[in-house]
C-alpha cells in the first residue's frame, strides 16, 4: 500500500498523560475545537505520514482482531461523515480509550491526534490516530534588531520517528461485515524489536485492537524466492550473484528484527543502479512494499542447505554459514586452452566421509 | 550666394531632427520584430551591442560629400547613410536571419548596398572589411514622436558579427589613409586578422551546431514538459534557469517515447496537479520540470536523489505526494 493522494480533512488534537503514581488514570485534556492547519503545515503533516507509513520495516498492515460493537474500529467508523461536533466528541472518546490502554505507568504522555480524510488513487476514506510524544528544543528568531533564542517545550511530530506511533483504519467497503472491507496499518518504531512484549503492543493490540499479520511465513518465503529469481536474471558476474544470494540467506534468517522490508534488502545488498529495477520487479509481482513479519518456520530445509552446481553433474552442498566461513570459491582461467573458466574450491576442512 | 558646404549644412540642420526620428523608428522597429522571432531569448541578448541609431556629424558629412574623391551628382541626396543603425550578432547565420526580417518589414522598402558574401565571391583572395549593408526608406510619409518623416527618407543598417565588428573597430577606416596605403605590412597584418576571423566564424558555427545537436533531446523534453505542465496544472509556468537545471538532471529518466507514458501517469494521478497548485508560490512548482520530478521518482525512486540539483528537503514533498519516502541511504 502506497499512501499517495493523502488528503487530510479534519484534525483534532488532545493531550494524554502518564498515569498517576498509583497507576490511576489521569484524564486527557481535550481540545475545544478542530485544528486548522496552514497549507505549509498540512504539507509537513502529510510528509510525516508518508515518511512513516511508506516502506519502513516498522510500518505494516495488521490483522484486525476486535471489530465488535465497542471496538475502536467501530468507534472510528462512526466518525466517517459525522458532523464536526460529533467528530470532535468521538475523538475525545478515542483519547479516553488511549489512556485506558496505557496500562503501564512507564508509558509516557503526549498528544493524540485524530484525523480523517481520504487516501489512495481511489480515495478510500480513513480515520487516523497518532500518539506523539513531545520534545523540547530551541528556536532562534529575530525580535526587531536582536536575535532571540527561545526554549520551546511540548513540540511534537518532529522528524524523530521514534517519538510517534500511527494507526490508520481504511474503510474500503463498509457495507460488508467488519472486519471485512476494512484495513489497518500501523507505524511504530518499536514494532520490529523482536521482544514481543516491547512497548509497542499496548498501542496496536490494547488500543487499536489489532495483531501482527499471520501471513509472515508465506510472505517471507515468497520474498526469498522472488529475490533469488531476480538475482539470477540479472547480468551480474556469477561471483557477485553468489555473494548476494549468500546475503539473502543470512538476511532472511536474521534473528535481530521481527519485521523486514524488501527495500531494506535491496538498499543493503544490491548495487545502487539495480535497486530501482528490483523494487519495480517486486511491484510487478505484487509483493508488498510494506513490512513483512519475518518467519522462516515454513521454509524448512531450503534455508538449512545450500547447493551449488558446477557444470552438468558436480554439486556442493553446505549450510549457508559453512559456505560463508569455510569455503572459498574463485573462478580461474581454464588450462585447456579453450578459453572457458574453471572453478577453484578451497574447503577449510578435511574430507570426512563420502556417500 | 552661399558656398556649397553652407548649403549642404543648412539643409542638413533643417532635416536632421527628421533623420533622428527615422533612426529611432528603425531601431525600435528592428528590436520589436527581432524580439518576436527570438522569444523566449531576450532580444537584448541577441544583439551583442545595444541597438542605437546615429546621425552623421557635420564634419564627417562634409568630408564624405566633397573630400573623398567621390563624384556625387547631388551629395545630400546620394549620401544614404546620414542616419545609420548597426546590428551586431554572434553568428554569421544570424546576419541572414536579420536580413530576412529587414526585407519583410512593411514600413520600409529595403535595398541591399553591400554584401560581404558577394564580395567574397568577387574577390576570393582578399580579406577585408565584411558586413551586410541595407538602405531602408520610409514607404509613406508619417509622424513619429510628433516629427514628420517624409516618404523615401533613407537609413543605413549595417549588420555584422561581433568578430567582424572587432575587425572594423581595429582598422576603423585608417586602412584607407594614404600613409597606411603605403605600408604593405600593415595591410598584410590586417588581412591576416580578417582571414583568421573568417576561419573563427566557421569554427563558431561548428561549435554552435554541435551544442545544438547535443541539446536537441533536452530541448524536446523541455518543450514537452512545458506543454504537459500547462495542460495538467492549468497554470502559466514561470520559466527560470532552475527549469533548465532540473530538466538537465531529470531528463535522464525520459526514455524514447516516454511522453505517452508520462501523460497517462499524470492522468492517473490528477491530485498531483492540486499539490503543484497548492505550492505554486514556490518557484520550483512554477517550473514545468516538476512533472518530470514526479515521473523520475516513479521510475527510479532510489536513484533520483543521487547528485540531484535539489536538497533532500526540497525532494521530500515530491516523494510524499506519491505516498513514498525519500530513500534512507541518501537522507
Amino acid at each position: 500500500m502506497q499512501f499517495e493522494n493523502l488528503n487530510v480533512d479534519r484534525i483534532a488534537v488532545h493531550e494524554v498523560f502518564q498515569r498517576n503514581n498509583d497507576r490511576s488514570i489521569r484524564p486527557p485534556a481535550f481540545a475545544d475545537a478542530l485544528e486548522t492547519l496552514s497549507a505549509e503545515a498540512m504539507g509537513a503533516f502529510r510528509l510525516r505520514m508518508t515518511d512513516a507509513l511508506s516502506g519502513q520495516s516498522q510500518s505494516l498492515q495488521m490483522s484486525i482482531v476486535r471489530s465488535g460493537a465497542d471496538s475502536l474500529l467501530q468507534l472510528a467508523e462512526s466518525l466517517i461523515g459525522a458532523s464536526d461536533a460529533d467528530f470532535l466528541a468521538g475523538t475525545m472518546q478515542i483519547a479516553n480509550r488511549l489512556t485506558e490502554s496505557q496500562l503501564a505507568r512507564r508509558i509516557p504522555g503526549g498528544v493524540l491526534i485524530v484525523f480523517d480524510g481520504k487516501v489512495g488513487a481511489s480515495s478510500v476514506p480513513f480515520i487516523g490516530v497518532i500518539k506523539a510524544e513531545t520534545q523540547a528544543g530551541f528556536r532562534r528568531s529575530r525580535n526587531g534588531e536582536t536575535a532571540v533564542v527561545e526554549f520551546l517545550k511540548n513540540i511534537f511530530l518532529t522528524p524523530a520517528t521514534r517519538l510517534y506511533k500511527i494507526g490508520l483504519f481504511l474503510f474500503d467497503n463498509i457495507n460488508t461485515e467488519a472486519p471485512n472491507g476494512r484495513r489497518a496499518f500501523v507505524f511504530d518504531s518499536n514494532i520490529s524489536v523482536s521482544n514481543r512484549e516491547a512497548a509497542a503492543a499496548y498501542f496496536y493490540e490494547g488500543f487499536l485492537g489489532c495483531r501482527l499479520p499471520s501471513d509472515g511465513p508465506y510472505e517471507t518465503a515468497r520474498f526469498f524466492d522472488l529475490t533469488k529469481e531476480f538475482v539470477r536474471k540479472t547480468d551480474l558476474e556469477p561471483e557477485k550473484k553468489r555473494d548476494i544470494i549468500d546475503s539473502l540467506y543470512v538476511f532472511v534468517r536474521s534473528e535481530q528484527d521481527l519485521t523486514f522490508t524488501a527495500d531494506q534488502f535491496g538498499s543493503r545488498y544490491l548495487p545502487p543502479e539495480m535497486q530501482d529495477t528490483y523494487a519495480n520487479f517486486l511491484e510487478g509481482r505484487k509483493f508488498t512494499s510494506n513490512a513483512v513479519v519475518r518467519d522462516t518456520s515454513q521454509m524448512g530445509n531450503r534455508l538449512r542447505r545450500r547447493r551449488l552446481k558446477f557444470g552438468g553433474d558436480i554439486e556442493l552442498s553446505a549450510s549457508p554459514e559453512a559456505l560463508k566461513d569455510k569455503v572459498a570459491i574463485v573462478s580461474i582461467p581454464a588450462d585447456d586452452g579453450q578459453g572457458a573458466t574453471w572453478t577453484q574450491v578451497v574447503i577449510r576442512e578435511r574430507l570426512t566421509g563420502e556417500q | 550666394m552661399k558656398d556649397r558646404e553652407t548649403n549642404l549644412l543648412d539643409l542638413w540642420h533643417n532635416e536632421r531632427p527628421m533623420y533622428e526620428a527615422w533612426g529611432v523608428f528603425v531601431s525600435d522597429t528592428l528590436k520589436e520584430i527581432v524580439s518576436k522571432q527570438v522569444n523566449p531569448t531576450e532580444v537584448d541578448l541577441f544583439f551583442r551591442l545595444p541597438l542605437k541609431h546615429r546621425t552623421k556629424e557635420d564634419t564627417s558629412l562634409l568630408a564624405k560629400a566633397f573630400h573623398r574623391g567621390k563624384p556625387y551628382a547631388d551629395p545630400y541626396v546620394d549620401i544614404e547613410d546620414k542616419v545609420g543603425v548597426r546590428v551586431v550578432v554572434l553568428f554569421s547565420e544570424e546576419i541572414r536571419f536579420v536580413e530576412r526580417l529587414i526585407q519583410e518589414c512593411e514600413f520600409w522598402s529595403a535595398k541591399k548596398s553591400r554584401d560581404f558574401e558577394d564580395e567574397r565571391m568577387a574577390r576570393p583572395f582578399e580579406f577585408d572589411y565584411q558586413a551586410l549593408h541595407y538602405i531602408v526608406r520610409a514607404k509613406d510619409t508619417f509622424q513619429h514622436n510628433s516629427v514628420n518623416i517624409l516618404a523615401g527618407t533613407p537609413c543605413e543598417i549595417q549588420i555584422r558579427t561581433i568578430l567582424q565588428h572587432a575587425y572594423s573597430e581595429l582598422t576603423h577606416d585608417t586602412l584607407y589613409k594614404p600613409s597606411i596605403q603605403a605600408e604593405p605590412d600593415v595591410k598584410r597584418a590586417a588581412a591576416k586578422s580578417m582571414a583568421l576571423i573568417e576561419a573563427t566564424d566557421d569554427y563558431f558555427a561548428q561549435v554552435r551546431e554541435k551544442i545544438e545537436r547535443a541539446q536537441a533531446p533536452v530541448r524536446r523534453v523541455t518543450e514537452f514538459a512545458e506543454e504537459a505542465y500547462r495542460d495538467f496544472t492549468k497554470l502559466i509556468p514561470q520559466l527560470s534557469p532552475l527549469n533548465t537545471l532540473l530538466i538537465d538532471h531529470f531528463s535522464q529518466w525520459t526514455k524514447n517515447g516516454f511522453e505517452e507514458d508520462l501523460v497517462s501517469f499524470l492522468n492517473e494521478k490528477p491530485y498531483l496537479a492540486d499539490r503543484i497548485r497548492e505550492r505554486s508560490s514556490e518557484l520550483i512548482y512554477r517550473q514545468p520540470a516538476v512533472i518530470l520530478i514526479y515521473w523520475s521518482i516513479k521510475q527510479a525512486a532510489r536513484q533520483v536523489p543521487v547528485n540531484a540539483p535539489l536538497s533532500n528537503e526540497e525532494l521530500a514533498p515530491f516523494y510524499s505526494d506519491l505516498g513514498m519516502r525519500l530513500p534512507e541511504s541518501i537522507a
